[in-house]
């Protein structure tokens, strides 16, 4: 594989790679140092790439993997850290946060690593549960079953946005009134 | 309940149809939103958004000469080695002919040819010596390389093997 064929056939997954990273990281610096090595990697063994038939399946399931293995190193235990659950927003935090686009994502960010990859490969990127199955080595059911779990917190979070920004309102109301 | 109810429904359960999905998201996309869906607004806004997010540039390492110089050179020692121990058996070995019966005439193999006249050997050994001494001379490293054929070479030992054949010869000859 010479550098065009390198450019058409590895580059063109390059923002789906890099959104993985994102994913799995939640860190934009780390995310681009993982994004680079794993270009670097893919560089060098460019030769063994030709024989690979899902290209892009196995792009993106070697950027997870490489990812959850920097997680690993960072933790004394070896073990991917354990996510934060959502913070209630506090009212100046509220209060500042116009843009609730960025709140969503945030949410998206306290789901457990498999499912916040499974909601957005269907949801951002568009795949197929076929596709995200052999990504993530796992069942089709099992995409299924997570992607119905994530979405049902993912509502549950922006009802109790909602239910926190009636009562900072209501409350503002009172002390003003 | 309108249809962009159950479809929102089942996209929560995670039960909706590509095309379901690809319509909501059109929904969401567009002006129209009911009031009491606008609170889905921002997610399916969010992952547009994330869409959008793209990959730093990844410069591709210019394909580094796969030609090392060290072969090359390696490759120019044996040619040299060849040509020297070729010269030298050449020069200093009365071969048997191919019969393996002692000849009184004078024969030589070279490249597996019989040559049975002295001066066209002799000239020929002397061709060779000039382009065994010409690579040797004309190497990248000469004196480098010179020292590294006389290492591998073990002159010595290879004067010695001679000597106890050409000795052997003769007693044959005799």
């Amino acid at each position: 594989m010479n550098a065009q064929q390198f450019q058409h056939q590895i580059l063109c997954y390059s923002d789906k790679l890099y959104r993985m990273a994102r994913s799995v990281l939640k860190d934009e610096s780390l995310s681009r140092d993982a994004y680079q090595e794993l270009m670097t990697r893919l560089w060098e063994k460019r030769g063994q790439l030709e024989m690979i038939e899902n290209r892009q399946a196995f792009v993106l399931a070697s950027m997870r993997n490489l990812c959850i293995d920097w997680l690993r190193k960072q933790q004394p235990n070896g073990e991917i850290p354990a996510n934060a659950t959502y913070p209630a927003p506090g009212p100046h935090q509220l209060a500042e946060e116009a843009d609730t686009v960025n709140t969503i994502g945030r949410m998206i960010d306290v789901l457990p690593e498999m499912q916040r990859a499974i909601v957005r490969m269907k949801d951002v990127e568009e795949m197929e549960v076929k596709e995200i199955a052999e990504i993530m080595s796992i069942t089709e059911n099992a995409v299924t079953v997570n992607l119905s779990r994530a979405r049902k917190k993912l509502r549950e979070m922006i009802l109790t946005h909602q239910q926190q920004e009636k009562l900072l309102y209501e409350h503002h109301r009172q002390h003003t009134g | 309940m309108n249809t962009i109810d159950n479809i929102l429904d089942n996209y929560f359960e995670g039960t909706t149809l590509p095309e379901e999905e690809s319509r909501l998201k059109e929904y969401f996309r567009g002006n129209a939103v009911l009031p009491r869906h606008e609170i889905y607004k921002p997610l399916f806004a969010a992952f547009d958004k994330e869409k959008q997010i793209a990959a730093p540039v990844f410069e591709i390492p210019a394909e580094k000469n796969r030609k090392k110089p060290f072969p090359i050179r390696k490759s120019w020692i044996a040619a040299a080695s060849i040509a020297a121990v070729t010269l030298l058996l050449v020069t200093l070995v009365p071969f048997k002919n191919k019969t393996g019966t002692p000849s009184g005439d004078y024969t030589v193999f070279i490249h597996g040819k019989a040559i049975t006249n002295p001066k066209k050997a002799r000239q020929y050994a002397d061709k060779m010596f000039m382009q065994a001494d010409e690579i040797i001379r004309t190497s990248y490293e000469p004196v480098v390389e010179a020292n590294a054929i006389q290492t591998e070479m073990d002159p010595g030992r290879i004067f010695d093997d001679l000597s106890r054949e050409i000795n052997h010869m003769q007693s044959i000859n005799q």
